[in-house]
C-alpha cells in the first residue's frame, strides 16, 4: 500500500518538474540546457528509484508467499485433524501372579482411539477396545463444544464419580478397585445422553444430568436392550420426572413382565409425563419404558486452596427405577468422591502428592427381599518423586473395601502398594503388590497377588479433561 | 430409605443450582482476558491497560510442559472474552482439552477471541522427523519464542490486533498503547543489545531447549541440553557424556529455569561452569513481574555470569 503511494509521489514530482521545464521561456537557452540536464539526471534517478521500488514489491510479495506457506504448514502441523482424525493406540499388558494362577501374561486391552472436530460446534470420538474377550466399541460419542451446556450423546463414560470415568489403563494403579467393579461402576460406561452445565460461579461448579440405558460395565456384556436406537429421544426429560417417581415408590407394583410393556396401566402411577413417552416406545415394539432407564445426576466442585493445594469434591447419583438384574427391583447408587492434591512450587525430590477416595452406597429395593444397602469404596495416596533417575516416578498405596451387593456384611478388603515408572509420557511400567482379605468367597482376591503392568501409547494422546490426574 | 435419600439429593442439587443461577455475578465491565503464560498476561496489560482484566492459567515458576489441568481453568475460560496463547503447540497438552469443555465458542480455535501470538514467528528447530524419538513437546518447532524481546514486539502487535478485532470500539486505544509499548521495547532492546555484547559466541547448556530464541538474538551457541530430548528427562549416560564434551569444549555456562536445581548445579560444578537459575517466564523469580524485567534479568544475570 505504502509503496503505491510512494510511486504516485515520484510520478507526481516528475510531472511537476516536467511542467516546470516546459514553462521555461524560450529565450533563455542556457538555463534551459542546464534544466534539461537536471531533468535527465532526475529521470535517471527516478528510473533507478522505480526499479528499486519494483524490486522491493517483488520481494514483499515473495515474503508474503513464504509467510502464507509457513502459515499453512503450521496449521497443518497443529491440527492434523482437518485432514484426518487424530489416532492413538494404547496397549496394556500385564504379568499377574494370583492365588488362582501362578503367573500369566495378559494383553488386557488394545485400545484404538479416534477423535476429530466435526465442525465448529461439535467433536466426535471413539475408542475401540480389543481384549481377550473380543472386540468392543467402548466409546463412540458426539460432544458439543460451543453450546453453553456440554451435551454428550452416544456410548461413553457417564459423569459418575471420578475414577469410574477413567479408561482402565489411565488408572493410577493396576486394577480397577473391586469396590467399583462390584458396584457395577467398574467403568461408568453407558449409552445415552448427558448434559453438563457450568455455573457462573467464581469457583468451578458443574451440574450434570443424564439418561442412559444403564450405567456400568457389567451390563455391557449382559442382557438385552443394548442395540435399541432412539433412546436419545429422552433428552427433553428432566430430573423432575424421576423425582415424581420417587414419590410413588413401588406402590401397587405387582407386574411379572418387564420387557417392552407399558406398565403404567397396572402400576398405579399417575405420572403424566410418562404416559405419552411410554406410548411412543410401545409403538416401537420391544423397547423399554422410561422406568427401565437409568438417570444420572452429578454435582462437582473444585477449589484452589492455594497455589499449591487444591481440592475437588463430587457427589453422583444413578437411579434405575427398575433394573434388569432382578425382577421388580429398584436401584440407586450414590457416590461421593474427594481428591486433594499438592504440588510444590519448587520441586525437589518431592514433586507432588494426591490423596483421593470414593465412597459408594448401593441400595436395591426389591419386592421379595426388601431393601439391601451395600457400602464400599476405596482410597489411595500417590507421591510423585524425583530420585534423579530417568523418567518420572511415583509411589502409591491403595486401600479398597468391596462389599457383596447381596450380602453387604461380607466384604473383600485389600491393600496394594505400587510403584510407577514412566520413562516418558507414553510409556509406563508399574509394579503392584496386593494383599486381599476375602469373606465373599472369591478366591482370586484372597491372599497375595503380584502384578507387573506395561502401558504404551502411540499416536495421539492428550489427557482429556475427564482423565486428569 | 433409598427414596428419601434420593429425594434429598435431588432437592439439594436443584436448590443449589437455582440459588447459584439467580445469584450469578453481575456482568463485568472490563474485557476478560485469559492467557496461557504470565508473559502474555503482562503484555496484554500493557496494551489493554485498565480496559482489560487479565488472568494467566499458569505461574511463571511452573514448567509449561507439565501443566496440571485444573477445573478452575475451565471456569476462567468459560467466562473469558479473549484467550491469548503462544501457539506452536506449546499449550497442546492442556489447552485444547480445556477449550473443549469450557463451552465458550468465542475463544475456541477460529473464534474471534482466540489470539495466537505466534502469527509471523518463524519457528526455530522444526522437527526433522515426525517421530517421538526426539521427544514429544516441540512438534511444531521450538515454541519458546517469548525470550526474544524482538519477538516480544511481535507478540504485542499480535495481541493489540487480536484485541482490536474482538473489540473494535477500543481499537485506537489499543493501537496507541501498542505504539508506546513498542517504543519502550525498542529503547530497551537497544540497551540490551549493548549489555549482551559479551554473550556473543558464548556456548551454554540449558536444562530444556527454552533458550533458542534468546541465544539467536544475542549470538549465543547452545551446546546441549541436560534432558535427553525435548520432554524426555536426563539419563545418567547422557549426563556423563555431556559433561565430558562440555569439559573438552570448555563450555562456560549452565542455565536452568523452572527445573530442579540439583542436576544443573552438579554439572556446572563438575565442568567448572557458571550456573544461572534464570527465570523462563514473568514471575519466574521474585521481582520479575513484567516482561521487560524478565528480559532485563536474563541479559543482566547471564552477562554477569559469563563475565565472571
Ligand atoms: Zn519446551
Amino acid at each position: 500500500m505504502r509503496r503505491v503511494e510512494l510511486k504516485r509521489l515520484v510520478l507526481g514530482c516528475a510531472a511537476f518538474l516536467l511542467a516546470c521545464g516546459l514553462s521555461v521561456p524560450v529565450g533563455a537557452q542556457e538555463p534551459v540546457d542546464a534544466l534539461k540536464e537536471q531533468l535527465r539526471e532526475m529521470q535517471q534517478e527516478m528510473g533507478d528509484l522505480m526499479k528499486r521500488i519494483e524490486g522491493l514489491e517483488r520481494k514483499k510479495a515473495e515474503t508474503e508467499r513464504v509467510e502464507s506457506v509457513e502459515q499453512s504448514v503450521k496449521s497443518i502441523q497443529e491440527s492434523p485433524s482437518i485432514l484426518n482424525p487424530s489416532i492413538g493406540l494404547a496397549i496394556d499388558t500385564t504379568f499377574e501372579s494370583r492365588p488362582d494362577t501362578d503367573g500369566e501374561f495378559n494383553v488386557r486391552s488394545v485400545e484404538l482411539g479416534l477423535s476429530a472436530e466435526i465442525d465448529p460446534y461439535a467433536r466426535a470420538y471413539t475408542f475401540i477396545t480389543g481384549s481377550e474377550g473380543g472386540i468392543e466399541v467402548e466409546e463412540a460419542a458426539v460432544q458439543t463444544t460451543s453450546l453453553p451446556v456440554n451435551v454428550t450423546a452416544g456410548r461413553f463414560f457417564a459423569d459418575f464419580g471420578r475414577l469410574p470415568q477413567f479408561h482402565q489403563h489411565e488408572l493410577p494403579f493396576v486394577n480397577t478397585p473391586l469396590s467399583m467393579t462390584r458396584m457395577d461402576m467398574g467403568e461408568s460406561l453407558g449409552t445415552g445422553i448427558q448434559w453438563r452445565f457450568l455455573f457462573p460461579t467464581p469457583f468451578y461448579l458443574a451440574l450434570t444430568g443424564g439418561v442412559f440405558n444403564e450405567i456400568g460395565h457389567s451390563h455391557a456384556h449382559g442382557a438385552t436392550g443394548h442395540d435399541h436406537e432412539g433412546e436419545d429421544d429422552h433428552e427433553g426429560e428432566d430430573d423432575h420426572d424421576h423425582e415424581g417417581e420417587d414419590d410413588h415408590d413401588h406402590e401397587g407394583e405387582d407386574d411379572h413382565d418387564h420387557e417392552g410393556e407399558d406398565d403404567h396401566d397396572h402400576e398405579g402411577e399417575d405420572d403424566h409425563d410418562h404416559e405419552g413417552e411410554d406410548e411412543v416406545h410401545a409403538d416401537e415394539g420391544g423397547s423399554r419404558s422410561l422406568k427401565d432407564l437409568t438417570y444420572l445426576g452429578r454435582l462437582h466442585a473444585y477449589f484452589d486452596l492455594s497455589e499449591t493445594w487444591n481440592i475437588e469434591v463430587g457427589s453422583s447419583l444413578a437411579l434405575s427405577p427398575r433394573t434388569e438384574m432382578e425382577e421388580d427391583s429398584r436401584r440407586s447408587l450414590l457416590g461421593v468422591d474427594v481428591t486433594l492434591r499438592h504440588r510444590p512450587l519448587v520441586p525437589g525430590f518431592y514433586e507432588g502428592f494426591t490423596v483421593a477416595g470414593e465412597w459408594f452406597v448401593n441400595s436395591q429395593d426389591s419386592h421379595d427381599h426388601g431393601t439391601t444397602t451395600a457400602r464400599g469404596g476405596y482410597a489411595y495416596a500417590n507421591w510423585d518423586v524425583n530420585p534423579e533417575l530417568p523418567g518420572k516416578w511415583s509411589l502409591g498405596l491403595l486401600l479398597d473395601s468391596a462389599p457383596d451387593l447381596h450380602h453387604p456384611d461380607d466384604t473383600t478388603l485389600s491393600l496394594s502398594p505400587y510403584i510407577t515408572w514412566a520413562p516418558s509420557e507414553f510409556n509406563r511400567l508399574r509394579l503392584q503388590y496386593t494383599h486381599g482379605w476375602d469373606d465373599v468367597g472369591s478366591a482370586e482376591h484372597d491372599g497375595s497377588q503380584l502384578y507387573l503392568q506395561w502401558i504404551t501409547v502411540i499416536g495421539s494422546h492428550t489427557h482429556g479433561f475427564r482423565e486428569r490426574r | 430409605m433409598t427414596s428419601s435419600f434420593t429425594r434429598w439429593w435431588l432437592r439439594a442439587a436443584l436448590t443449589l443450582s437455582l440459588v447459584l443461577l439467580l445469584a450469578g455475578p453481575a456482568a463485568a465491565q472490563k474485557i476478560g482476558v485469559v492467557t496461557t503464560i504470565p508473559d502474555l498476561a503482562d503484555i496484554t496489560r500493557q496494551i489493554g491497560k485498565d480496559r482489560v482484566s487479565v488472568r494467566s492459567l499458569t505461574l511463571g515458576v511452573r514448567d509449561i510442559h507439565s501443566v496440571q489441568v485444573k477445573p478452575s481453568m475451565v471456569s476462567l475460560l468459560n467466562r473469558a472474552d479473549v484467550v491469548v496463547l503462544m501457539g506452536l503447540s506449546l499449550e497442546h497438552a492442556f489447552l485444547p482439552a480445556l477449550l473443549d469443555v469450557a463451552a465458550n465458542p468465542r475463544i475456541s480455535r477460529g473464534g474471534i477471541g482466540h489470539i495466537d501470538t505466534s502469527s509471523g514467528v518463524v519457528p526455530l528447530g522444526p522437527p526433522e522427523t515426525l517421530s517421538r524419538r526426539g521427544g514429544d513437546v516441540h512438534p511444531a518447532g521450538n515454541p519458546h519464542y517469548n525470550l526474544d524481546p524482538v519477538l516480544g514486539k511481535l507478540i504485542a502487535r499480535n495481541i493489540a490486533e487480536g484485541l482490536s478485532k474482538a473489540h473494535d470500539e477500543h481499537r485506537s486505544f489499543f493501537m496507541k498503547n501498542l505504539q508506546a509499548y513498542t517504543a519502550e521495547l525498542d529503547r530497551r532492546i537497544a540497551g540490551w543489545q549493548k549489555a549482551a555484547r559479551s554473550l556473543d559466541g558464548v556456548q551454554f547448556v540449558s536444562y530444556h531447549d527454552n533458550w533458542a530464541y534468546f541465544a539467536k538474538r544475542y549470538g549465543m551457541r547452545q551446546f546441549g541440553t541436560l534432558e535427553l530430548a525435548a520432554g524426555i528427562g536426563p539419563t545418567p549416560a547422557h549426563i556423563v557424556q555431556l559433561v565430558e564434551r562440555m569439559k573438552a569444549a570448555r563450555v562456560p555456562l549452565v542455565v536452568y529455569g523452572t527445573y530442579p536445581s540439583r542436576l544443573p548445579q552438579r554439572v556446572a560444578r563438575e565442568v567448572g561452569a557458571a550456573v544461572v537459575p534464570a527465570p523462563l517466564y514473568v514471575g519466574g523469580r521474585p521481582g520479575v513481574d513484567t516482561y521487560v524485567k524478565l528480559i532485563d534479568y536474563l541479559v543482566t544475570h547471564v552477562s554477569k555470569a559469563v563475565a565472571r
